[in-house]
């Protein structure tokens, strides 16, 4: 007989990944139908709800909720007893010993030469960034969800303190050689990166380092750091402080499609710098990241080699659309900047035309479509895709099985803070398809604790075309489209 | 300036532990914040508040302030010449308080202080006065003054009087009566106004008599040497007495005091180890003082009960209070009491751990951590995490144990809401029926919403 | 025994280039410092603990160091030693060096800061280095006791701030890139080399561009120090070169 069990507790807090992590160890008991262990966010009580677990009123985002589906009491019991060893998992201190600083500024009291990196919830990112730029620290905000008059907030204060604020929604940068975030370890170079896009930065790194070329720093400034709003408050300091360092001799400067004057004033302040710069801003009838990169190539005298590539299967069936599902949002943007010149408009969470715009939890219409499964309202209370890749897997599932879909462009992000094996988890999904093709683009680095080239080998013997420059991928998911 | 391109960095995490992990996987040296959510509902004051331009200046000011204070006891007088009352009005530890609210140990203290300035006979017969206005109350801490336990100062007590030679700024408080059955525990039998009595007779002329000839007395400095002498300055004021007396004895011998007075006062003053206790709140209270009033700093410049309340003030909020229901400490009882005995916490005591003593600095005190029931190692965590909660270290106050670091200084509202730690206070415990006087002596802490009320103050005057 | 540390990028070619013979030139309990190979000048490698200053030619591990053997190798993607127990450090990733920038002059502020710091070399030699001769480059090079003579950390912070204000070091230069592998130890004429290119501890850039040694100070005995009256006498000297 199945017992269920739905508890919530106010006021302990863990994060997402870790209660991610929570959830997976308990689903995986013995005797244990379907769990979830999760803080109480809008999207997971949807995901709760949708699990068939009914929720006591008043459930709110800072309650964490236990809810555990089991064939009987006994392993109800285990599961719940692997909920509290798992939660317990914080080490026990000795009386004698220290106990970990509870706010970044308590850690930056006995820190000199630091970065602070901020993860916590967005509404409370603002508290720890403001403690390190009151110890006069850089600091990378990797959350989301964070108020914009909070970011330019930050943003004047490092000002006029002369430090660097790296987001809100700074999803890469590479410090002293430390891939933060979702990152890379890379060989150290001469080129010096400022980017608004994680993934477009990721991008950029894997393809310098598939060339051989290092980096002197990457740093990333949030997705909203070129609207006209934040006016690239960050993007012109890194500008500046990448200028002023002996050991870059080139600056990149990457971007989703950024505002007008915004880019306009990049453009003038990279007119004032002793260091060239090259700019990267996606944007339609400009070069992708892939052109980008290869002008940067050649910039420092490097030859282009040609970027690796596998073979898939081609299409099978009557389906006619392509299904773009993404955890990268500046992949997503420039796959939906190469496909809309080819195929007409894009269905998108994140449309390049407003007129475009679709609900990524809404039933498919069967239009060409591509999903950004990291933008913010998918990831509220829930780790990023490329940590956890469930929902996109779900998804990559039900577009397979439509035979309306004739394409599924992926991207598959490697490096640290990824997924330690994101191939092998689409690789069964991809196997198991009898009609559409899927094309994928592995974004890595040689270094990667992933295995670069493994991962390229799995998506390959699953089926899958498998490209390294994003824009290639794209542009071969619009053949297979016209081809028909 | 940014430390991006300086060569190698390090890393301290708040957040999800994957990103410390990838970093530690790289061969970074990461420290891990244990980071929690901050109090429920304050999101938004804490942003208005942090966002504050004024807020890392003002609060660095209070904290020079607080630190440059030097408290020097230059006098001992009668309440009514020191402070100007008159027998009608009557002082109190905490935040105001009418008769109807007060606790047992407060009545008690106050019927006795009646009693003891001859407006009643019978202290019971104040209760009437009291309740009827007749007989006035104030806190003393809006009169430059502040009292341990109930607190309670009427016009014939005498008062040690600190100054900051700088500002020429005043502090009070009356003499420690000593332990047990005492006016301050809300005691006020016959024995208890007697040796008010002696005090105000004998003790108190004699002391001035001896401050006056001794000059001025660095209560700051002996402050320091008490917190590396076993002191935290709060439950446990030994070296402190002792040093308070070595440095008066000379002038005290030489006053021309009957030798049997003498003897009496030595035997009084040495006999009671938390007489130094009286001449500390003070020379905290001077020190704070000088952080009122600095608009936009969040620090705590005064923590305080009466029993029934438990109230703070903020500097960068004026002498605005923010009460909330004062909780009863745990620790250890004496003889037959227990917790159903115990009054909520009462007493001026607290602003010893506001300004980096007591509570704070228990790690310098290991030798009280017993009589409130812990462990040494309870007492080195205890100072550890004040540090969560306050703005900086306190220079004079250094604790052998830590290296010489020096005490907690500055409890910051901001961080006890983000953290949810609460000042830890070392305190005395009453008994809750007025005349019962002390029951025993353990820990408490401030009741945690008004932290919230205060920050929301703070944000409201962004 | 594997260790995976932080490498300067300075040593990356070491590290990453063919096996090579190297030898103990002294260890405590934050460093171990290697002479790798037979070639001149002689390498330099360091292993350093996270909270040692960071030379540029530095592998920082996270751990305890372990105790170094009579011989060691550097090359093909570690340090190694067999005794007294098997050790294999390796780089997790690179960091690049802390470099001067160009910089205002703070000859005021660094004057005020490190007036009384023993900089463990007499200050007339210092002030001899002003005339930026060849004899007077001479006369510091390898002089004071241990494995980073005093004279020499003088000459380093006079070649950096030489650097960073543009100011002309004239001879210096030349003659500590000609005669400083023979004139001092291997780990000094290392970190002279260094300075050469503008590569530096990262305490050197607070005390360099904003007139604050104060970690800077701390580095070291005396290093520290000496470090900054060689940052002084360059700020000084510029300042008086822009005034006339």
């Amino acid at each position: 007989m199945p017992v269920e069990h739905v508890e919530t507790r106010a006021g302990s807090y863990a994060d997402s990944v870790t209660l991610m992590q929570v959830s997976t160890r308990v689903t995986a008991a013995a005797g244990v139908e379907r769990a979830m262990v999760a803080m109480g966010t809008a999207l997971n009580l949807d995901l709760l709800t949708g699990m068939g677990f009914a929720l006591p009123p008043g459930t709110g985002p800072n309650d964490l909720v236990v809810a555990v589906r089991a064939e009987d009491e006994a392993a109800l019991a285990l599961a719940l007893e692997t909920v509290a060893g798992a939660l317990a998992a914080r080490p026990v201190t000795g009386s004698f010993a220290t106990s970990p600083p509870r706010t970044v500024g308590a850690a930056l009291r006995e820190r000199d030469r630091a970065i602070a990196l901020v993860s916590v919830p967005g509404p409370h990112a603002f508290a720890e960034a403001m403690d390190a730029l009151d110890a006069d620290t850089d600091v990378m905000i990797f959350s989301d969800n964070v108020p914009v008059e909070q970011e330019i907030r930050l943003k004047d204060v490092a000002a006029e303190r002369g430090l660097l604020v790296l987001g809100p929604d700074c999803g890469t940068a590479v410090v002293a050689g430390i891939g933060l975030g979702f990152s890379h370890t890379l060989r150290p170079g001469p080129v010096g990166i400022v980017a608004a896009s994680g993934t477009g930065a990721q991008q950029v790194l894997c393809l310098l380092d598939a060339a051989g070329v290092g980096v002197s720093a990457a740093l990333g400034v949030g997705g909203r750091d070129l609207s006209a709003a934040v006016g690239a408050r960050s993007t012109l300091a890194a500008m500046s402080a990448l200028d002023s360092d002996p050991g870059t001799d080139l600056i990149v400067v990457i971007s989703k499609p950024p505002a007008a004057a915004v880019a306009e004033a990049v453009r003038a302040h990279a007119a004032t710098l002793g260091t060239p710069v090259r700019l990267a801003l996606l944007g339609p009838g400009n070069p992708d990241l892939t052109a980008a990169t290869e002008q940067v190539l050649t910039d420092l005298g490097v030859a282009v080699p040609d970027w690796p590539a596998l073979p898939g299967r081609p299409p099978a069936g009557d389906g006619t659309a392509l299904v773009g599902l993404f955890s990268g949002g500046t992949l997503c943007d420039e796959a939906m900047l190469i496909a809309a010149d080819r195929l007409g408009p894009i269905a998108s969470n994140i449309p390049l035309r407003p007129e475009d715009r679709t609900d990524p939890r809404a039933p498919w219409d069967g239009r060409h479509v591509m999903i950004d499964f990291g933008d913010d309202e998918l990831t509220a209370g829930r780790p990023h895709p490329m940590i956890d890749p469930s929902l996109r897997t779900e998804r990559l599932a039900a577009a397979g099985a439509d035979p309306r879909t004739r394409v599924v462009l992926l991207d598959v992000v490697l490096g640290h803070g990824a997924h330690p094996d994101p191939a092998g988890e689409l690789a069964p999904v991809i196997a198991a398809l009898d009609g559409p093709a899927v094309v994928a683009c592995v974004v890595g680095a040689e270094r990667d604790p992933q295995d670069r080239r493994a991962q390229m080998r799995v998506l390959h013997e699953a089926g899958a075309h498998v490209f390294t420059s994003n824009a290639a991928a794209a542009r071969y998911a619009c053949d297979l489209i016209e081809a028909r | 300036m940014t430390h991006l391109l300086d060569g190698d960095i390090a890393v301290v995490t708040a957040g999800v532990d994957l990103l410390a992990a990838a970093a530690e996987a790289q061969a970074a040296d990461v420290t891990r914040v244990d980071w929690q959510p901050p109090m429920a509902g304050t999101g938004p004051d804490l942003v208005t508040v942090l966002g504050d331009p004024r807020r890392r200046e003002a609060n660095a000011e209070a904290l020079r302030q607080v630190s440059g204070v030097r408290a020097m006891l230059v006098d001992v007088l009668p309440a009514r010449d020191a402070l100007g009352l008159d027998e009608r009005s009557v002082l109190h530890a905490g935040p105001p308080i009418a008769w109807e609210r007060a606790s047992g140990p407060l009545r008690g203290a106050l019927l006795g202080a009646a009693a003891f300035e001859g407006v009643v006979e019978d202290p019971e017969d104040a209760a009437a006065l009291y309740a009827s206005g007749a007989i006035s109350l104030d806190p003393c801490h809006h009169h430059g003054a502040v009292g341990p336990m109930a607190g309670v100062v009427c016009a014939s007590m005498w008062m040690w009087v600190i100054e900051d030679p700088q500002s020429g700024r005043r502090t009070y408080c009356s003499l420690n009566e000593g332990l047990g059955k005492v006016l301050r525990y809300g005691a006020y039998s016959a024995q208890v106004l007697d040796r008010l009595r002696w005090m105000s007779a004998v003790l108190g002329p004699a002391l001035q008599a001896a401050v006056r000839a001794h000059g001025p007395i660095d209560v700051t400095a002996i402050l320091a040497q008490m917190v590396q002498m076993g002191d935290e300055a709060h439950n446990r004021n030994r070296a402190g007495t002792l040093m308070l007396l070595r440095d008066l004895a000379p002038a005290l011998v030489s006053s021309g005091l009957p030798p049997a007075d003498l003897a009496e006062v030595f035997a009084f003053v040495g006999g009671n180890d938390h007489f130094f206790l009286n001449l500390a709140m003070p020379a905290c209270k001077l020190a704070l003082d000088a952080a009122r009033g600095i608009p936009g700093s969040t620090m705590v410049v005064a923590m305080c009960r009466n029993g029934t309340d438990f109230g703070v003030q903020v500097a960068g909020t004026g002498d605005e209070w923010f009460t909330g229901p004062a909780l009863v400490p745990e620790g250890l009882y004496l003889g037959d009491y227990g917790p159903e005995d115990a009054n909520p916490d009462i007493g001026d005591s607290a602003i010893t751990e506001t300004c980096g003593l007591g509570g704070f600095a228990m790690a310098a005190a290991p030798a009280i951590v017993r009589f409130v029931g812990g462990t040494v190692g309870d007492a080195l965590a205890n100072t550890r995490r004040m540090y969560e909660i306050t703005l900086g270290e306190h220079p004079a106050f250094a604790v052998p144990v830590l290296d010489f670091r020096g005490t907690p200084l500055g409890i910051d509202v901001t961080k006890v809401v983000r953290t949810g730690v609460l000042p830890q206070i070392n305190t005395g415990m009453a008994g809750k029926v007025a005349g019962t006087g002390q029951v025993g002596a353990g820990l408490v802490t401030p009741p945690a919403d008004i932290f919230p009320k205060a920050l929301r103050a703070l944000a409201e005057r962004v | 025994m594997h260790i995976r540390g932080a490498a300067g990028s300075a040593v990356q070619d070491l590290l990453e280039g063919p096996s090579q013979r190297a030898s103990v030139l002294g260890a405590g309990p934050r460093a171990i410092y290697l002479a790798v190979g037979r070639g001149t000048p002689q390498r330099v490698l360091a292993i350093l603990t996270a909270d040692a200053v960071r030379l540029p030619c530095a592998v920082v591990v996270n751990a305890p160091l372990p105790q170094p053997g009579p011989v060691a190798t550097v090359g093909d993607g570690a340090v190694r030693w067999d005794r007294p127990a098997c050790v294999t450090i390796t780089a997790a990733r690179y960091w690049p060096p802390a470099r001067v920038r160009p910089a205002a002059p703070r000859a005021l502020a660094l004057r005020a800061a490190i007036d009384r710091a023993d900089t463990g070399v007499a200050d007339d030699l210092v002030r001899a280095l002003g005339r930026r001769t060849a004899a007077a480059a001479r006369a510091l090079l390898g002089r004071g006791p241990g494995l980073t003579p005093a004279g020499d950390d003088v000459l380093a912070g006079f070649l950096l701030g030489a650097r960073a204000y543009g100011l002309d070091a004239g001879p210096v230069r030349a003659t500590v890139a000609a005669t400083a592998g023979a004139a001092t130890t291997a780990l000094s004429a290392q970190l002279l080399r260094h300075a050469l290119a503008g590569e530096c501890v990262p305490e050197v850039l607070p005390a360099l561009e904003r007139g604050r040694p104060a970690a800077l100070l701390r580095v070291g005995h005396t290093s520290g120090a000496a470090l900054a009256r060689g940052l002084l006498l360059a700020a000084e000297l510029s300042e008086r070169t822009a005034a006339a």
